[in-house]
Parts: C-alpha cells; sequence; structure tokens
C-alpha cells in the first residue's frame, strides 16, 4: 500500500513538472527557439548521441533527414512539440524502409524523405 | 571575322546551358540561360533566353528568383504571353500562393490552344480538389475538351470515401497505438503499443524495487512515446486524409506538363504531356 501511495505520488509530481515545462515553453513560443526551455537539454542530448554514439555504432538511420537531425529540426523549430514528433517518427521508421516510401539517394546511398514540413503543416495552419 | 566571335560564343553558351541541363544542374544551366539572355541583341531573344533561365531556376527549386526573372523577361519583350503566365502558375503553386496560381491557370482557360487548356483544367482541378471543393473540380474537367475519364473516376472514388478525423485519432492515441490503427497503420500502432507497455512496466518495476532514479529516467521516457502516441494519431489521420487527396489528384493530373522545345531556343516554344 505504501510503494503504491509513492508511486503514485512520485508520478504526479513527474507528471507536474512536465506540464509546468510545456506551459513554460508554450508561453516562450514568440521567443526565438535558442531561448526556449526545451532547446538546450534537446539539443545537448541529440549532439551527444551524433558525435559520440552514432559514429560508433554507425549511421544506421534509413531516413533523410536523418532521426536525430529531425529530432533537432523539430524542437528547434516548434520547441517541447518535437520531442512527440520524434517518437513518432521512430515508431514510422520501418515502415519507410518496408514500402520504400519516398525514395532518394543522398551521397549515393538510397534513403526515405521525409522532411519535417510532412508532419508540421497542419498544426503551422492551426497556429497561422 | 571579328563580327563571327560573339556569335560563336553565343552557341558556346547556348551548348554549355544544355549540357548542364541534361545533367540536371539546373541552377548552372538557368545562369547560362542568363548569361545569353545579357549577350542578346534582339529584345525577343532576351525575354526568350530569360524565359529559359526562369524554367531552370523553377526546376531547380529557386523560386523567387525563377519569379524575378519572368518580370524581366517581360520587361524585355511580350508580357501576358501564354508561356509566361503557364510558367508563373507552376512556379506560383510550388510556393503555394495558390490565390495567385489560380489567377493564372483561370487567364488560360481562354487560349485558343486546347492543349494548355487541357493542362490549365488539371491544374485548376487538383487545386480545387486542394481545397475540398470537389464539385468545382468535376465542372472544370467536364468542360475540358480532352479526354478526362480517369480523373473523374477518381474524383468520384474521392467523394465516396471518407476522410479520417484528427480529433478522433487523437483521442484515440491516448489508448497506445490505438490512434495508428484507426488511420490503418496497424504495425506502427503494434510498435506503439510494445514500446509503451514496455516503459510502463519498466515504471513499475523500478517503482516496486525502489529505484526511484531509473523510475526518473524510465518515465521520461515514456512520457515520449506516450505523447508520441497521441501526436502520432493525429498525424496519421492528416497522413491518410493527404494520400487519400494526393492519389485522386495524381489521377486527375496523370503526370502532364510541359517542356520547351531545345531545338526551337531561344524562342520560347512548349511541348505538352499528357
Amino acid at each position: 500500500m505504501e510503494l503504491i501511495q509513492r508511486f503514485y505520488c512520485k508520478t504526479l509530481i513527474l507528471m507536474i513538472s512536465v506540464l509546468f515545462f510545456s506551459a513554460a515553453t508554450s508561453l516562450a513560443d514568440s521567443a526565438p527557439p535558442r531561448n526556449r526551455v526545451w532547446f538546450w537539454p534537446a539539443t545537448w542530448l541529440v549532439r551527444f548521441y551524433q558525435t559520440q554514439i552514432s559514429p560508433a555504432i554507425g549511421h544506421r538511420c534509413a531516413m533523410h533527414p536523418s532521426c536525430s537531425t529531425y529530432c533537432l529540426q523539430a524542437v528547434h523549430a516548434y520547441g517541447w512539440r518535437g520531442i512527440p514528433m520524434t517518437a513518432d517518427r521512430l515508431i514510422r521508421e520501418s515502415d519507410f524502409v518496408r514500402f520504400e516510401i519516398n525514395p532518394v539517394f543522398i551521397n549515393g546511398q538510397m534513403k526515405f524523405d521525409d522532411p519535417i514540413e510532412d508532419h508540421s503543416y497542419w498544426f503551422r495552419r492551426y497556429r497561422e | 571575322m571579328l563580327a563571327t566571335v560573339p556569335v560563336l560564343a553565343d552557341s558556346v553558351d547556348r551548348e554549355l546551358a544544355l549540357r548542364l541541363m541534361n545533367e540536371g544542374d539546373w541552377k548552372s544551366s538557368g545562369i547560362e540561360f542568363r548569361r545569353l539572355a545579357l549577350h542578346a541583341e534582339e529584345p525577343s531573344e532576351t525575354s526568350g533566353y530569360l524565359w529559359l533561365a526562369a524554367h531552370q531556376y523553377w526546376r531547380a527549386g529557386a523560386y523567387r528568383v525563377a519569379d524575378q526573372l519572368l518580370d524581366e523577361s517581360e520587361d524585355a519583350g511580350t508580357s501576358w504571353s501564354a508561356e509566361t503566365r503557364l510558367l508563373r502558375a507552376e512556379n506560383s503553386r510550388a510556393m503555394r500562393d495558390l490565390r495567385t496560381a489560380i489567377f493564372y491557370w483561370q487567364s488560360l482557360l481562354n487560349e485558343a490552344d486546347d492543349e494548355i487548356e487541357i493542362l490549365a483544367r488539371r491544374r485548376l482541378a487538383a487545386l480545387q480538389l486542394e481545397q475540398r471543393n470537389v464539385e468545382a473540380s468535376r465542372q472544370l474537367l467536364l468542360k475540358s475538351p480532352g479526354d478526362e475519364s480517369a480523373g473523374l473516376a477518381a474524383l468520384q472514388a474521392y467523394e465516396q470515401g471518407k476522410d479520417k478525423s484528427p480529433r478522433i485519432g487523437g483521442l484515440l492515441g491516448m489508448i497506445p497505438g490505438m490512434g495508428y490503427a484507426y488511420a490503418g497503420e496497424y504495425a506502427n500502432a503494434f510498435r506503439s503499443l510494445l514500446l509503451n507497455s514496455l516503459f510502463i512496466y519498466g515504471m513499475v518495476d523500478t517503482a516496486r524495487n525502489d529505484h526511484w532514479g531509473g523510475f526518473a529516467v524510465i518515465t521520461f521516457f515514456e512520457i515520449t512515446w506516450y505523447t508520441g502516441s497521441i501526436y502520432g494519431g493525429i498525424d496519421a489521420s492528416h497522413r491518410y486524409n493527404r494520400r487519400r487527396w494526393m492519389e485522386a489528384v495524381e489521377e486527375i493530373e496523370r503526370n502532364s506538363g510541359f517542356a520547351p522545345d531545345w531545338n526551337a531556343v531561344p524562342a520560347v516554344s512548349l511541348k505538352y504531356r499528357f
């Protein structure tokens, strides 16, 4: 019983923190991307992956732009919304490879084109 | 002897422009056509070369430069020509300036040339469909001098089908994977469900074992997957609707288009493809 209480309590604290950050970033949406709350942590995380992990395991993303670049572009352009956009991209990646959707040749390698604009045009429309 | 030098230079530049175009280097080809326009003595030649340069820039995706070159082409020669309006319409569409594109395509409907009218009607029908105006799109195709049976059938199929609601997709996305399943993306739905289940299990397990550091990290990632499921449900519905619309547009346009007759350079004479 005590465990369940602690579990719910900590989850609640985490949720409130996330909501607070979301609200803060929504308010800061009018600020330049570099001033947004999510900008630096997300950028550092992805840059760490790109410079330290990706060279070791190989550039394995079949998409263009790669998932890490997509994440950076999404966070830079849309703040915290870039996080679910990246999760969605990671879930969709296998389908693009399997059904060979939008093939393009980048540096002699076949990639599958999936620009950020294809997945943000509808909420850009709502914002406009 | 001296008088032949500029003529020779022009033919070399023209050859280079065409070679660059064949290599797919449209921007460089456009630069060569601009150079030719600067050398040209006749206003009609200047205008033609500038149009060709604009065409290359349009192909290269440099729409603003293409627009500017079309202005210069009109200043140098005939204004309001069908060829210029045609390229302006395509360029405006590429820039997503749909109102301007519609204006230019509509201005081409009254041209004596049937081929221009067929192309204009197909493009206008596609643009009307983009604005979900199925009836206007159908009327445009019905009045076309060409055979538009495939486009009309595609329009009917589009009308009989139903769009997915992004709101419902988002609501269903609250149950991991259901938003994807709603839009018919079952593999994505399964992946989303699996990832969310694994991370929720991880949250429960770390909490049970009092590993609150691990719990915080796993919860952060679970929030990412979970919000991804909701966003994915909305985006999957938009993807479904867009795919349906694009299939209909492809059938209406059927790869129709135009290209300059390169043997007629510097005169602008178009060949149509249906």
